[in-house]
């Protein structure tokens, strides 16, 4: 299952679960969803982008539900971490640049196996 | 593998009627060349500008930078698999115009940072303020997709980057250096005294405007693989990564890969360099544990004592540096490991996303968050309303003055991974 806010992602995988949230609120519903017991597929941290740079982020995870996964759950803890310490310097962008951000999520996530 | 590098020592640039090298300066015909770069349906236009080390100049935004190189013995030719067919490089005699660069910019998304300065504080980041820079700005048809502009971009420096090498063809370079890596057996039985030593050259590979080729091969679909080193030398290792400038790989720093050139200096004195494992740097988890685990399968198959591991990028990259750290030392061969910093822009805080105790000798290349402020500049090259948006810098980076103050990320190298600037940290 993709957890997404990039509504191009949404449209792509109809079955993904979409939230118009920050990349803040993803990384959140994505630890819930590991404490009930899924796993990652994709790493939270996707590209060189830097998750306070583009406001769009998907993450794969697994749909069967097993034991905590504490490795799952380290990298999303290390990549809220990642997220609170970057600068939080404000970005304006116009509708042309966050097409480009949807495109490059879209595109890493297309990596991931189904 | 045997190959001869011919460096013919360049020192200047300049615009001429005929493109040659004659008493170290590169003479560039600029219609030629132009014509040569754009010979693609989907380019509606070719500029081609000079920047030279010292001048009032800034470059944005820096897709890539190449050296124009010419293989004048031996199979194949440069840039495998792009430029000519994919037979295999790395042997024979290859030329180089060494102190040249081809600095290809184009605005394939709108929010590109990569920046060189030819003069002033942001001149001191990066290694490109040093070259003789023919700068090839690209302007694709409308319409163009991201992925087709990119790929466009990139053939357009590499045609220019040919060109311009065969100009150093039949001249005769002024420093010629041998490198040799033998058969493995032979090889691994030709310094019975010395550490055998590998180098695992990680290549980011995580989609669009984040790949790297081999021979022509998206780095994405291999498995990992081992490489004779000189045929980096050839061009085998091309970069289509266009996001995050000071810890990219450009095409030019796979050619003079520093961590490979460095073991070859060492090749036969303090190490035997047995060769290189190429991996990738994915984006699923599984993907992430098969790579690493070929990779420490491949090392453990090569029989070395140590190994030298090079990150590209920083996030998800830390996890396939600490995953291949892992299961190499696991397997009682040690690693030292290079990568750099994303620590605050006071540098107080935690350096990577990853971590792992056996991770215990580790070089950084530099805090990509320290901020800098770059003067303005005469001339701006490139799309300078890049600055407003630019990966590193902030709403307000560019000033009123044209002055930049941004992260040191936005700059082409300033913290390159393969050790090739100026930055690192000393314990004292």
């Amino acid at each position: 299952m993709i957890i997404t806010n990039n509504p191009d992602v949404a449209a792509m995988y109809p079955d993904s679960r979409y939230s118009a949230c920050n990349v803040q609120g993803i990384f959140e519903a994505v630890r819930d969803e590991i404490h009930k017991g899924a796993r990652l597929l994709s790493h939270p941290l996707s590209g060189s982008i830097k998750p306070n740079e583009s406001p769009y982020k998907s993450v794969a995870i697994s749909a069967k539900y097993a034991n905590l996964d504490f490795r799952s759950l380290q990298i999303i803890e290390d990549a809220m971490t990642v997220l609170r310490r970057l600068t939080d310097k404000k970005y304006i962008y116009d509708e042309s640049i966050l097409a480009d951000f949807r495109i490059i999520d879209l595109d890493h996530i297309k990596g991931v196996s189904p | 593998m045997r190959l001869e590098v011919g460096d013919i020592i360049i020192k200047d640039v300049q615009f001429g009627e005929a493109t040659a090298v004659q008493d170290g300066v590169l003479y560039v015909n600029e219609k030629e060349l132009a014509a040569v770069a754009a010979n693609d349906d989907r380019i509606k236009s070719v500029e081609v500008f000079l920047a030279r080390p010292g001048e009032s100049v800034r470059i944005l935004p820096v897709k890539d930078v190449i050296e124009p190189r010419v293989k004048v013995e031996g199979p194949g030719g440069i840039f495998p698999g792009f430029m000519t067919d994919v037979e295999q490089v790395g042997s024979g005699r290859t030329h180089v115009l060494k102190g040249a660069a081809v600095v290809t910019t184009g605005k394939i998304v709108g929010f590109q940072e990569g920046i060189i300065d030819m003069t002033g504080p942001g001149a001191e980041y990066t290694p490109f303020s040093q070259t003789q820079n023919v700068v090839i700005k690209v302007e694709p048809v409308d319409g163009i997709l991201q992925h087709e502009h990119e790929l466009v971009v990139r053939l357009a420096g590499f045609r220019a980057a040919v060109y311009l090498g065969e100009a150093g063809r039949d001249v005769k370079p002024d420093v010629i250096t041998p490198y040799e890596t033998k058969p493995i057996l032979e090889q691994a039985a030709a310094y019975p005294g010395l550490p055998k030593v590998a180098y695992v050259y990680m290549l980011q590979t995580q989609g669009l405007l984040h790949n790297t080729y081999y021979y022509g091969v998206d780095v994405r679909q291999i498995v990992p693989t081992l490489m004779y080193p000189t045929e980096i030398m050839d061009g085998a290792i091309v970069s289509g990564n266009c996001v995050s400038a000071c810890d990219k790989n450009p095409t030019y720093i796979h050619a003079n890969n520093p961590v490979i050139m460095d073991l070859y200096a060492q090749h036969g004195k303090t190490i035997n360099f047995l060769g290189c494992v190429i991996t990738n740097e994915n984006v699923t988890l599984q993907d992430k544990e098969r790579s690493s685990n070929m990779t420490a399968k491949l090392v453990g198959f090569l029989g070395v004592d140590a190994v030298i591991i090079s990150e590209e990028g920083f996030g998800n990259p830390d996890a396939d540096l600490v995953m291949n750290c892992n299961k190499i030392e696991k397997q009682g061969i040690k690693t030292v490991l290079i990568t750099d910093e994303y620590a605050g822009q006071d540098g107080g805080s935690q350096s990577l996303a990853d971590s792992t105790p056996l991770g215990n000798a580790v070089v950084t290349a530099g805090n990509a968050n320290m901020v800098l402020t770059m003067p303005p500049m005469d001339t701006v090259i490139g799309y300078p309303e890049v600055a407003h948006v630019i990966a590193g810098g902030w709403e307000g980076s560019l000033k009123p003055d044209g002055s930049i103050e941004a992260e040191i990320q936005v700059i082409i190298g300033a913290t390159n991974e393969l050790g090739y600037g100026k930055l690192s940290a000393k314990t004292v």
